[in-house]
């Protein structure tokens, strides 16, 4: 239905996430967290996934990785990563097997939102990096720590030499995650998978951390997945965004046909609570009424209506919308999952 | 860190004497002293003895005094090496203790090693295998190893050991009971050991697995064993590299003040199986105000709980960097 | 508002996930209490045993002292519902007779097989105080003279171990109570004390705290039991004993009590609570004291059971209650002698109950523990 959501040259994909499901088996129900997800990213690409705490975009990041545990399992769809001449099926491997180690930090590597708890708090940061270069880069100790200093230089650590020695709980918040990086890095990922990477930090350290995420992927020229609710990120480093909504993604498009263009009520609130500069003091923020709820037996209807304010009763409230083109200009690649939008057609 | 050590020991130095004048004070509290239970055991033999002797008697050990002389007295000797007379024993402090001492150590060792070595595999694999059937036997087992008092287990297995026809009580064979050391004693008490061993040991290891399980589920769900993940690690190799390397930190740091608890809490075993150690050989020393002889071995055991402490502290240190840092911080 | 209100306003029922975000603290914890199975069970079992240790006199068919001098070490009765002629009939038991063995001269009972007692229901028997005031003679059970029940058999001087088991309830069941409600008293005070004020009288404390952690707890125990006077009456004994066990279990009370005081002192609710001028004292009663209630439940479940091994422990080697109280311990104390359990093997009957207290106690310490934390699935 929506495979032709991406318009960009099929030689130039190295990720194809089609119908992915990712549900949780729960004593109360099946939690469906990601519920259908389709996206490509091609190479040198940067895209976005953005929605509130809840809509299942980091339980997508993780299922890219096949990094679900119990009770979670991806349940359906497939994760299609691009070779040169192959494709592997990510989620046709065992999760714990052999494969999908050789692709964990290799192919795909992940950042997290928190730098203190996402290094282990007893290694060296030195150790902790080299173990990655040690997996998939060399098995020579000196080579290793050349590459791992190299890495913890190009990811803005001064003095390398001498942090490579460090403890995590040495360094700073913002230095943790130059760290983490140097670590995702280390074996020039095709793809970078930044799931809320500056959410804990300091608003100025945000900046460095986008910035250099952005330098670094210019560098090795490798695709980067932002996990994130902030349309600041979004904004300032993305190329296309897919806004996700209860395990769904309700619009996909270039960042600024979406942030000039929305079409999605949904997207249209989340630009809307958002603080501006222009009217200063007069305008109050605008909120969405109601909170996200838990994805666990949801009625068949759109995910949306019982908090959109444009619902159509006896239409939303009864069948599910499909993804559908917005505009009317052919190629447009901008879609939106909403009756409004096929409404128009 | 050198301040900090320092600053410990000077603690513990403290601590060691005023416990030793509170263990003093507290064995000095049964009214009458070992010279009233002479005198009563010998007026229940039938036989007589006049005032006069027992007032000899408590001149020469000074029995007289006031508490505080007492203490002195005792403490003064102490450190000059003279740990006093044993009244029941009739013969010096030191070698009464020093009879037992050895099994005593080769007993709570083992059952420390027996601990350490059943508890933290079987609390690895109650984590990593979480409400699986095995976990639940491990945690209804762990129950029912805590709940058992150790005195009441002693007689369950001694009971089945008793059946199954295996000699029980006691260290030694009759035979070796008097005999020289040699390879035959050490086998026969190799053969005696695994019973106090088992009992002495089961509460703590049922304890010491739940500890386990709890601090290493903790662990398993962090971020940084998913990120260690996402780099490739091996499932195996991640396990014990990271969770099971954090959660041991605090156990491996209960080490220290794991021997003092041993040897406290296997008075009553020993008693129960009549080993010739020296915890029965406290209690009697308590029951019957054999006053040095408890005071004595007193001090010896604060100051083995004292220095477990310390080291504890110490491995903690070492061994868990984020300590280490905030220490030196400090 | 829009028609997202009017969307769910027809609700009447408070949908399971409303009720949820609606819940108080308390229900949420009974809630996920109830879902742990060995929490319920230990429920039970201390339900049942608490009640039977009320009902004590009139449970059991003897009163506690009373001698059944012919019947020293009687194994437990066998109740028969066939007779010898295979004709069946309520529940009874046979008379006994004795003889002694020649070789062993122990005693040897046998059952007589020509009469049948059947067991009776609300009979009369021994004289006693109902719940300590209300004076009664009736009996759950009991069998007509001459026969006795012994359900558990008898100790060494006849009497009905079934009975003093039950009867021994009442001291082992609430020595645990008394004991760490003390613990409590203590441990919440200086612990309090300790944390809320913290300089130079936290300080004291904590050097006092660290200098009793060091004293070790059983031969500590063994020397202050060894000091009480053999003249002192029961209920002397009874509560000095209280008092040995609860002066080392408030140590860790207090620990908790104070590492929790110095953990939310620092919470911005406090400070927020504080900076709107909220009084300290309310500070405390209302913000902190809520907060961790649920935590001191737990710590007091845990620590009853260590109170009960404790009288347990001390009685049986003879410290602690002594005859004529009547405590699981004490029933144990003749127990110390494996010789004697391996041929009077129901007298370490008491041990199985002591054993069922501490796991039920164990487990419902569990189930708290989970639920203690109402919002953590």
């Amino acid at each position: 239905m929506n495979s032709e959501i991406n318009t960009a040259d099929s030689q130039d994909i190295l990720l194809e996430v089609k119908g992915l499901k990712t549900h949780f088996l729960l004593s109360e129900g099946v939690l469906k967290a990601v519920d259908g997800v389709d996206f490509t990213i091609s190479k040198g690409e940067s895209l976005g996934l953005i929605g509130e705490s809840g809509s299942g975009k980091s339980v997508t990041a993780m299922s890219l990785l096949s990094l679900i545990s119990s009770p979670g399992e991806i349940v359906g769809g497939s994760i299609n990563l691009h070779y040169d001449d192959e494709k592997i099926d990510i989620t046709s491997l065992n999760p714990s097997g052999k494969d999908i180690r050789k692709i964990r930090g290799n192919d795909l590597a992940m950042i997290f939102q928190e730098p203190m708890t996402s290094l282990s708090p007893v290694h060296t940061i030195g150790a902790q990096l080299e173990e990655a270069i040690f997996l998939h880069r060399t098995k020579n100790k000196s080579e290793a720590r050349v590459i791992a200093i190299d890495m913890l230089r190009c990811a803005g650590i001064a003095n390398p030499e001498q942090r490579f020695n460090a403890y995590p709980h040495q360094l700073s918040g913002g230095m943790r995650q130059r760290a983490m990086i140097a670590i995702a890095l280390s074996c020039q990922p095709k793809i970078l998978i930044a799931d809320e990477p500056t959410t804990a930090l300091d608003v100025t350290i945000q900046a460095q951390i986008l910035d250099l995420i952005k330098d670094l992927q210019a560098q090795f020229n490798m695709a980067v997945l932002y996990i994130t609710h902030d349309l600041g990120v979004i904004a300032e480093v993305c190329d296309n965004v897919a806004v996700m909504y209860l395990g769904k993604i309700v619009e996909y498009g270039a960042v600024r046909e979406i942030f000039k263009n929305p079409k999605h009520p949904y997207t249209i609130s989340l630009l809307k609570s958002r603080p501006r500069m222009t009217k200063r003091g007069t305008e109050r923020l605008a909120s969405i009424e109601g909170s996200i709820p838990i994805p666990i037996d949801l009625p068949f209807q759109c995910r949306f209506a019982d908090r959109c304010s444009e619902v159509m009763l006896g239409r939303c409230d009864i069948a599910e919308p499909e993804m559908s083109q917005a505009g009317n200009k052919p190629g447009n690649n901008h879609w939106v999952r909403c009756f409004l939008n096929e409404k128009l057609d | 860190m050198y301040t900090y050590i320092i600053h410990r020991i000077l603690f513990m130095i403290v601590t060691v004497i005023i416990l030793s004048i509170l263990t003093f004070m507290i064995i000095q509290l049964p009214a009458g002293d070992f010279v009233t239970h002479l005198a009563a055991q010998f007026a229940r033999s039938g036989q007589s003895f006049d005032q006069a002797q027992l007032d000899i008697i408590r001149e020469q050990f000074g029995l007289n005094g006031t508490l505080v002389e007492q203490y002195l007295a005792w403490a003064g000797n102490v450190l000059q090496g003279d740990l006093g007379w044993s009244f029941q024993f009739t013969r010096p402090v030191s070698e009464v203790i020093g009879e037992r001492i050895g099994l005593t150590v080769v007993i709570s060792l083992s059952t420390l090693l027996f601990t350490y070595l059943l508890a933290i595999p079987i609390g690895v694999y109650s984590a990593t295998h979480q409400y699986s059937i095995g976990d639940n036997i491990v945690m209804f087992i762990g129950f029912i190893g805590l709940a058992i008092p150790s005195f009441l287990l002693a007689l369950i297995l001694m009971f089945v050991f008793l059946n199954a026809g295996f000699s029980v009580g006691g260290l030694f064979s009759p035979e070796y009971l008097r005999a020289e050391w040699g390879p035959g004693k050490i086998w026969d008490l190799m053969k005696h050991l695994p019973l106090p061993i088992i009992i002495i040991g089961t509460a703590g290891t049922a304890g010491l697995i739940r500890v386990m399980r709890a601090s290493l589920l903790d662990e398993i769900g962090k971020q940084y064993v998913i990120t260690a993940r996402a780099k490739g690690v091996h499932e195996t190799k991640l396990l014990y590299k990271y969770p099971v390397r954090v959660a041991l930190n605090p156990i491996a740091s209960t080490i220290g003040w794991e021997l003092p608890a041993i040897v406290s809490g296997g008075i009553i075993v020993e008693l129960v199986l009549n080993l010739p150690t020296t915890g029965p050989m406290l209690f009697n020393a308590l029951m019957n105000q054999d006053l040095f002889l408890a005071s004595s071995s007193l001090l010896f055991l604060n100051m083995l709980t004292v220095i477990g402490t310390f080291l504890s502290d110490i491995l903690l240190v070492t061994i868990d960097p984020r300590i280490r840092f905030t220490e030196q911080e400090g | 508002m829009s028609d997202t209100v009017e969307l769910n306003a027809p609700k009447t029922e408070l949908s399971a996930k409303e009720k949820y975000y609606l819940a108080t603290p308390m229900q949420l914890m009974w809630q996920k209490f109830k879902r742990h199975k060995l929490a319920i069970v230990g429920s039970v079992i201390l339900i049942f045993l608490y009640t039977t240790a009320i009902f004590a006199n009139f449970l059991t068919p003897y009163s506690k002292s009373e001698r059944f001098s012919k019947y020293a070490y009687t194994q437990p009765s066998a109740i028969h519902m066939i007779a010898e002629d295979g004709s069946l009939h309520r529940p009874f038991v046979y008379g006994v007779t004795s003889r002694r063995d020649p070789e062993t001269l122990l005693k040897i009972y046998t059952e007589d097989t020509s009469v049948i007692y059947p067991i009776r229901f609300f009979v009369r028997g021994s004289k006693y105080d109902f719940l300590g005031f209300i004076p009664s003679d009736l009996h759950l059970f009991g069998v007509d003279s001459p026969a006795q029940i012994f359900i558990f058999g008898t100790d060494s001087i006849g009497r009905d171990l079934f009975t003093r088991t039950f009867h021994g309830a009442q001291l082992s069941l609430t020595i645990g109570l008394i004991g760490v409600s003390l613990s409590f008293l203590i441990g919440i005070t200086l612990g309090g004390i300790s944390g809320y004020f913290g300089g130079i009288v936290d300080t004291l404390i904590q050097r006092f705290i660290e200098i009793l952690i060091a004293i070790p707890t059983i031969p500590l125990w063994i020397a202050l039991s060894t000091a009480l006077p053999r003249t002192w009456s029961v209920t002397q004994i009874y509560f000095s004993i209280v008092i040995i066990l609860s002066l080392v279990g408030w140590v860790g009370l207090a620990r908790v009590v104070r590492g929790k005081f110095l953990e939310l002192r620092e919470l911005d609710y406090v400070l927020a609570a504080r900076v709107s001028g909220v009084s300290e004292f309310t500070i405390i009663r209302k913000h902190l004291l809520p907060n961790f209630a649920s935590y001191l439940i737990v710590y007091v479940t845990l620590a009853i059971p260590g109170v009960i091994l404790g009288e347990t422990a001390l009685s049986f080697l003879g410290l602690g209650l002594r005859s004529p109280a009547v405590s699981w311990g004490v029933l144990l104390e003749k127990s110390q002698n494996i010789q004697s359990v391996a041929i009077y093997w129901w007298s370490i009957i008491p041990a199985i109950f002591v054993i069922l207290t501490v796991l039920a106690f164990n487990f419902v310490g569990d189930g708290l523990r989970d639920a203690a934390d109402p919002y953590k699935k």
